[in-house]
């Protein structure tokens, strides 16, 4: 065993300092890509990113430090296929070497790709695609919403469409940029803005075609989440062939294309006219058969016997249906010759009906039997006649048991 | 000027009303009433589609908030 010497002890700091001159001065580790896996990741508080490279064989200490781990468009992940660039340096406390990262590209697949593949999932994750939360659109929105380009295809195709199907439509322009650097920014801030106007009952995100990165603020965070914030019905019109973007997935109604978003967002005043005179003819008509059944119920009942007196009720009845026939020729919708003589066939057969009101009320009519001859006076009856009871649905047939005349009746 | 919110909600009355009279087993009294009332959603309805206003406005965020101005025509128009 030999003594040491008397100089040239080292301190450990000093033999470090040595180990990273010499490793810090190597320029084939200044500057170096690497590809491997990345595993043992761990995102520190401090922003910094501490992970293990690794391939089959060997590994590698690696710390990304925050400035550049926040400029990162993906997450890293432990598993996930790397192309890392940076320096190699000696971490003095720890006497290790480790790689000091620039930059993380996926390996394999875009870095674009894997970004929008990992919010997907997150958000998916955290419910804000979820069938469940989707809103119906209104059927009738008093005022619609629109974020997209002022300048753009977009919003000339919306204000096309729009104007055919409803031209007395209203439409607000949230004017955004929708591509480049704030176009994310500039597209949530106008959801947000447009989707609190009074009236606004349901807002169009449109954009026309473009390229997955064209695309980009439309699978941005930042749109998403302002979709899945708006108080009113979101309609995605991003015009793209396939796959979807992630502000479809939010949104609670995708179109296809802008010209679409408006086809499914601003109704059809065509359409809404049919449906309102369609509902009127159902109604005039339901209303037709009721009074048809009930006046069959009448000629039943009635058999032989003569109109009594019209009760005040029934004119009353009748003068609400005048009215209801003059309203219904007020109407813009209706098909007034066809209608009004409908509601005139009605009025004339309502004539007819006058004793069933009577009878509805409680009164009987009453006949002998078997002559069936009408009985208006007890006078005429003595104990053991037969006589029939006719009600409004029907008649009883009855023997008398005793006769009680009214005095001076 | 009809009131445009109340489209939804009087259109969706009027399909009811209809089912019912159509669905029948009622007494006449009960189906005047309720055919008055359609005519008159109807009436109110047709007014609401008939209401022509062309709007098309812009949003637009200044210092003193948000404020909506009249699209101006552009060149195509």
């Amino acid at each position: 065993m030999s003594v040491p010497p008397r100089t040239n002890v080292l301190s450990v700091a000093e033999v470090t300092r040595r180990i990273r001159l010499r490793l810090e001065g190597d320029p084939s580790l200044a500057q170096v890509w690497i590809r491997g896996e990345i595993s043992n990741y761990r995102p520190h508080v401090s922003g910094h990113a501490y992970f293990t490279l690794k391939d089959s064989q060997a590994s590698l200490r690696c710390v990304m430090f925050r400035g550049r781990a926040v400029e990162l468009p993906f997450q890293l992940a432990n598993g996930l296929a790397a192309i890392v660039q940076g320096r190699i340096g000696v971490y003095d406390r720890d006497g290790a070497y480790q790689l000091y990262v620039e930059q993380v590209m996926p390996d394999g697949v875009g870095s674009a790709f894997l970004a929008f593949e990992q919010l997907k999932a997150r958000l998916d994750k955290e419910g804000l695609f979820a069938a469940g939360r989707k809103r119906r659109l209104p059927r009738f929105p008093r005022a619609v919403g629109v974020v997209t380009s002022p300048s753009g295809a977009a919003l000339r195709d919306i204000l096309t469409v729009s104007r055919r199907r409803y031209p007395g439509v209203r439409l607000i322009l949230a004017p955004a940029a929708v591509q480049g650097e704030s176009a994310a920014a500039e597209v949530a801030r106008g959801i947000a803005l447009v989707s609190q106007v009074a009236e606004v009952d349901v807002v169009i995100v449109a954009r026309g075609g473009g390229s997955l990165e064209e695309l980009s603020a439309f699978n941005s965070e930042l749109v998403a989440r302002a979709i899945h914030a708006s108080p009113i019905p979101v309609v995605s019109a991003v015009g793209h062939e396939t796959d979807f973007t992630i502000a479809d997935l939010v949104a609670d109604v995708r179109a296809p294309t802008p010209s679409a978003g408006a086809e499914i967002s601003v109704p059809s005043r065509g359409e809404l006219k049919q449906h309102l005179s369609s509902l009127t003819r159902r109604g005039l008509a339901a209303l037709a058969e009721t009074v048809a059944a009930q006046r069959e119920r009448l000629r039943r009942a009635m058999g032989s016997v003569g109109l009594v007196r019209a009760p005040d009720r029934l004119s009353g009845m009748r003068q609400r249906i005048d009215q209801l026939s003059r309203q219904l020729a007020s109407t813009a919708t209706h098909r007034r010759e066809r209608a009004g003589d409908r509601v005139q066939s009605l009025i004339g057969r309502m004539h007819g009906l006058s004793p069933l009101a009577t009878l509805a009320r409680g009164y009987a009519i009453c006949r002998d039997l078997p002559s069936g001859k009408l009985i208006r006076s007890a006078r005429v009856l003595t104990g053991g006649d037969r006589i029939a009871l006719e009600f409004v649905d029907g008649a009883a047939e009855c023997l008398v048991d005793r006769v009680r005349a009214r005095e001076g009746g | 000027m009809p009131d445009l919110a109340r489209f939804e909600p009087a259109l969706a009355r009027l399909e009811q009303i209809v089912r019912e009279l159509e669905e029948g087993d009622l007494v006449l009294e009960r189906g005047l009433a309720l055919y008055e009332e359609g005519v008159l959603l109807a009436r109110e309805c047709a007014a609401i589609l008939d209401v022509v206003d062309r709007r098309i406005e812009v949003l637009s965020e200044g210092a003193d908030g948000v404020t909506l101005r009249p699209l101006e025509p552009t060149g195509e128009e």
